[in-house]
């Protein structure tokens, strides 16, 4: 094959790479929204028909779809379709995030001979910008908002989804060409993180990345210092549902990637040899997403945590059934029910009730018999420091601050020698002061008996005389 | 019984009422698939847990005091507004999903780690509120009905979180679910107790008998004295106590004791009184028991 023939060959290839699959149908689940699920059990997908061209198909009645659920391989459950809704995305309006690499090679000429001309004619990234302005012109919808990302080593411009049209002008004007140190393309970090940030943002997201290159990572790079990698970017765009739509530009793209990502996040591939055609995919994936339909049914109970999706369109003529798949997470707030039921457990039905019954049954109560002296010390009521049981053939007790007291009360400077004498006749208590009146239940007295529960103030301390439980009055 | 050795029974209480309704819990998830929507299933769940919790913190009352009168009343009311609680708080759960989970955690990853956990923990709380609110109703007090509701509230979100972390980190083993109910229990029976505690301007304590240490709360606007079972303060083991021997009147900052119908003497400070305004560490003695009415610390005048 001569050098020319072959450079004919891979130009027929290049020119035909846009138009992959799109020479027929195509269907595609595009998003999963299970927002609704707790409330309603409904279930939102979205799905995107496409024909010749990837130019969306419009006016499909409900009848072309089926919908199945499945929880795990071969328990697939068809279910109703309730509602199907067309053109939804125009009502409530998109956001796109577009991504643009900013590498060195954005500033070389479309064939990547000329990599060092002045003329931004020839850079790659002019007609990337002019597609950017080109879209925003387009959008009259002011539900779409849209942001902009540039990125090599590191992610140089970034505005969020916005309505701000000017902003995003600025922000285009302000992309430049990265110095040598740059010569890093961070892909699947700045589309990781992208899809972080977009997953901020509510409605249908739409990540749509321009590259002419491979992933090129830079060695612990200071702006990622965690990897998520391609399954990384993946995995995440899928949990949050954002579709990742990509562009391949020029041959150097790495089309095998970049088709991955959009066919596993509900997105589709673009390669082009021609920088001119940004605009036109621009605006292909624009009018893909606006067309898409909404169909809702309503979520089987089965327990999982993710349950499988598949949408499957007959078309009008009948001829082609198409089937596409999507995961979505159907949130198990109760946890998962065991295997087998635990027969076992309901033995904790009896258990339970037994002890509330022994704590009903138990008397917090004392069972001493004894007279007593509790001695409270420290601020309010005090906190109970010593308790002296008072043995019945004893005749007489003393309290006070001395070691030969009955009943010592230390850390108490106004409590001296001996304090109080307590007399014991035939288990009747009678109290006396060595000096003077003595304090009990808050009033001044020389002597008395003392009644079960007096309160004996000695000091800033407190003495609470308790007579024990005596048998007649239980009886009465 | 010390107010520590009640924290202590209000929350062990609440940990069995937890292991009560987890076979429950365990038996309508086996059967998650039969329901028609999820949040029929979830009613259904409410109500489960709500009826056995609701019905053991009714009951606590009447289990700490030996009283069946207030153990039957009691767990009646408790695990009928159980079961309104658990509804409520099952579907507050959900609105809170609703609201919080899609308003502020609009990424499914947040959704799935703090969403979906902090608002079902709100649920718990509504949850807990309605069950603590159960022994107010029961007693007609609006002052208790108020301690159930923080400290339900308080409780339920506390073990709320951790019964919903504790499924995020096991989600299949039932026996995590068993941990998590009983912490549940456990939280909102000590809440519930610690609120009340803190809510107490005052309290009498027994200073003598069978149930010395003992204290009382006065956390309602009424409290009776005496020795019939129905009554607040309930002295069983006193001798000369009546049926309705005395009332304790809280009229803004105010305790007064008030002697009861039947005329019984009641002594404030050794002299006897029919009606009064009790000072901090006034010393009451209602037949043979003796009390110590103490203001709560900072409240003293």
């Amino acid at each position: 094959m001569s050098a020319v023939m072959k450079r004919f060959f891979i130009f027929l290839v290049l020119c035909a790479l846009p138009l992959q699959g799109a020479l027929s149908d195509t269907l595609r689940v595009s998003q999963i929204d299970n927002s609704s699920l707790l409330a309603n059990q409904r279930i939102k997908v979205y799905v995107s028909v496409t024909g010749n061209n990837g130019v969306p198909v419009t006016g499909l009645e409900q009848e072309v779809f089926k919908l199945y659920e499945s929880v795990a391989e071969g328990h697939r459950q068809e279910r109703e379709i309730l509602r199907m809704l067309e053109g939804v995305n125009v009502i409530q309006g998109v956001n796109f995030l577009l991504i643009i690499d900013n590498s060195g090679s954005m500033y070389w000429d479309r064939t990547g001979r000329i990599k060092n001309s002045s003329d931004p004619e020839v850079w790659r990234i002019t007609s990337a910008k002019r597609a950017v302005e080109d879209l925003l012109n387009e959008i009259r919808n002011p539900k779409d908002r849209v942001g902009l990302m540039s990125f090599n080593m590191r992610i140089d411009t970034y505005v969020e989804p916005t309505d701000d049209k000017v902003s995003i002008q600025r922000a285009l004007a302000g992309i430049s060409r990265p110095s040598e140190e740059e010569a890093f393309t961070e892909l699947y970090e700045t589309l990781y993180r992208a899809v972080g940030d977009l997953s901020e943002t509510k409605g249908r997201k739409v990540i749509i990345v321009l590259s002419d290159g491979v992933d090129f990572p830079m060695e612990d790079n200071p702006y990622f210092p965690e990897r998520a990698g391609i399954d990384g970017v993946v995995e995440r765009a899928n949990r949050e549902g954002i579709s990742i739509f990509t562009i391949g530009l020029g041959r150097s793209a790495d089309n095998e990637s970049l088709s991955r990502i959009a066919q596993e996040t509900g997105g589709a591939h673009f390669s082009t040899y021609s920088p001119e055609e940004i605009s036109r995919l621009y605006t292909l994936i624009r009018d893909q997403i606006l067309s898409e339909y909404l169909l809702v049914y309503a979520a089987g109970m089965r327990p999982a945590e993710r349950k499988l999706v598949r949408v499957e369109y007959t078309t009008p003529d009948g001829a082609r059934t198409l089937a596409s798949e999507r995961f979505y997470f159907s949130e198990t707030v109760f946890g998962f029910p065991q295997p087998k039921f635990p027969l076992l457990a309901f033995v904790a039905v009896p258990a339970a009730v037994i002890l509330l019954i022994v704590i009903t049954l138990v008397r917090f109560e004392r069972k001493k018999q004894t007279p007593s002296l509790s001695v409270y010390q420290g601020k309010g009521r005090g906190k109970r420091v010593q308790t002296l049981d008072l043995s019945p053939r004893k005749r007489a007790i003393t309290i006070g601050g001395g070691e030969r007291d009955d009943l010592t009360i230390t850390g108490d400077r106004k409590v001296q020698k001996t304090m109080v004498q307590i007399e014991n006749r035939d288990g009747s208590y009678r109290i006396a002061s060595s000096r003077g009146s003595i304090t009990v239940n808050n009033r001044n007295v020389q002597t008395r008996v003392l009644k079960s529960g007096d309160v004996i103030k000695v000091g800033d301390t407190t003495v609470v005389f308790d007579s024990g439980i005596e048998k007649k009055k239980k009886k009465k | 019984m010390t107010l520590g050795m009640r924290i202590i029974l209000l929350g062990l209480i609440g940990l069995l009422a937890g292991a009560l309704c987890w076979p429950f819990t365990e038996l309508i998830l086996f059967y998650q698939a039969s329901f028609p929507t999820l949040l029929l299933f979830s009613v259904v769940l409410g109500i489960a847990v709500g009826l056995f919790m609701g019905g053991s913190f009714g009951m606590s009352e009447g289990a700490l005091t030996n009283s069946w009168t207030k153990v039957r009343s009691g767990g009646a009311t408790g695990a009928l507004i159980g079961c309104v609680g658990g509804m409520l708080g099952f579907i507050a759960g959900q609105t809170a999903l609703l609201a919080v989970g899609s308003f502020f955690f609009s990424t499914t990853g947040q959704l799935r780690n703090y969403g979906i956990p902090i608002s079902r923990a709100l649920g718990w709380a509504v949850f807990g509120m309605v069950v603590g609110v159960g022994e107010g109703v029961r007693s007609r007090s609006g002052a208790k009905a108020l301690n159930g509701i923080i400290g339900g509230f308080a409780g339920g979100l506390a073990g709320g979180l951790v019964v919903e972390y504790i499924r995020l980190l096991s989600p299949s083993s039932g026996y995590a679910r068993l941990a998590g109910l009983c912490v549940l229990g456990l939280f909102i029976g000590i809440a519930y107790a610690l609120v009340e505690r803190s809510l107490a301007k005052a309290s009498l304590r027994l200073l003598s008998g069978r149930s010395r240490g003992r204290e009382f709360l006065l956390t309602q606007g009424r409290t009776v004295v005496g020795g019939a079972q129905k009554t607040d303060v309930t002295l069983a083991g006193y001798g000369r106590v009546a049926g309705e021997h005395a009332e304790i009147h809280r009229d803004g900052r105010d305790f007064t004791l008030v002697q009861g119908e039947g005329k019984k003497p009641v002594y404030v400070n050794d002299e006897q009184v029919k009606r009064t305004v009790l000072k901090d560490g006034d010393i009451i003695r209602i037949g043979d028991a003796q009390f110590q009415f103490a203001r709560k610390r900072g409240e003293n005048r």
